[in-house]
């Protein structure tokens, strides 16, 4: 797995205009929850209500997945 | 074969619904009074920015081509539609109300920054002065709550946040958080084509917040008003 620059994600951060952390926060945090099925990749959904360096963490850890 | 469940909504879409993140053909699955939006999927997608904007994209048009849409988070796959409908079931009258509450409404997000950090408050907040030792466990806890209220910094601005759109507010969902700058996340249920002027009244409300900014995001579907588990 390579892990992206802070650069890359700051451009990542950058690039997503609806906010990636609304995005984030509305999508894998919120809505109906069916029991034991979700499968979260992100270590901690936490993470989006983290201060800003935390938030680029995030979004390291999900553009390493792409 | 397994079911990707999208949302559900209060009636069938009359248009066409398309696809889902993968390509799939969505359709829709009746459960008893309930119906949901399905994709056919091997497996849940991998969380990346890409599924979840064309995640979104998914729930945004189910909710352009109908009234009521209440969203399952992401990732939300079941075995098929017996095992779906064995799930929304017990969950049915619950989920109708929801269904209800989010008809011709749509979400609108304000987060409520820090602008810097409050030294002094923060020290203040984490060691509250002394209570009194002869008080009761119970009056000794109110009263400890009340000096924390007092002595929240940020308290003023959560209150502009709340009642600068008051007239617009349907529903409504208050996050606080714990890591700082940001303070709060306040999610509110919003008549559907409202999202302009109740973004224009939050910023014209907290216009003179001085150790706080806020950011408005929206219209979303109600993500935040979608809440319940299915067992």
């Amino acid at each position: 797995m390579t892990t992206p620059s802070r650069t890359e994600a700051a451009r990542l951060l950058d690039e997503a205009d609806a906010s990636l952390l609304d995005l984030v926060d509305n999508v894998l945090t919120k809505g109906v929850v069916i029991d034991g099925e979700i499968i979260l990749g992100l270590a901690g959904v936490d993470l989006v209500y983290l201060r800003l360096g935390a938030i680029l963490c995030a979004a390291d850890r999900i553009k390493a997945q792409r | 074969m397994s079911l990707y469940v999208y949302a559900l909504v209060a009636k069938g879409p009359s248009e066409e619904l398309g696809t889902g993140m993968s390509g799939e053909a969505l359709r829709v699955v009746a459960s008893g009074r309930l119906l949901a939006v399905v994709g056919d999927m091997y497996a849940p997608p991998p969380v990346t920015p890409t599924a979840l904007y064309e995640h979104d994209r998914t729930i945004r048009r189910m909710t352009a081509i109908t009234d009521a849409v209440l969203p399952l988070r992401f990732g939300s796959i079941v075995d098929g539609e017996l095992d779906l409908a064995r799930r929304l079931e017990p969950a049915e009258a619950t989920l109708e109300a929801a269904l209800t509450r989010v008809a011709g409404r749509e979400q609108m997000t304000v987060r409520l920054y820090e602008r810097q950090p409050r030294v002094e408050e923060d020290t203040r907040m984490s060691a509250p002065p002394a209570v009194a030792a002869d008080l009761g466990p119970g009056a000794r806890y109110l009263l400890e709550r009340r000096r924390t209220l007092e002595h929240d910094p940020h308290r003023a601005a959560l209150d502009a946040v709340l009642a600068a759109p008051a007239s617009f507010i349907r529903a409504q969902r208050v996050e606080s958080h714990g890591s700082r700058p940001l303070i709060a996340s306040v999610h509110h249920l919003i008549e559907r084509g409202q999202g302009a002027a109740y973004a224009a009244a939050v910023h014209a409300g907290t216009a003179n917040l001085i150790d706080a900014a806020v950011t408005v995001s929206g219209p979303w579907p109600p993500y935040a008003f979608a809440s319940g588990e299915l067992t």
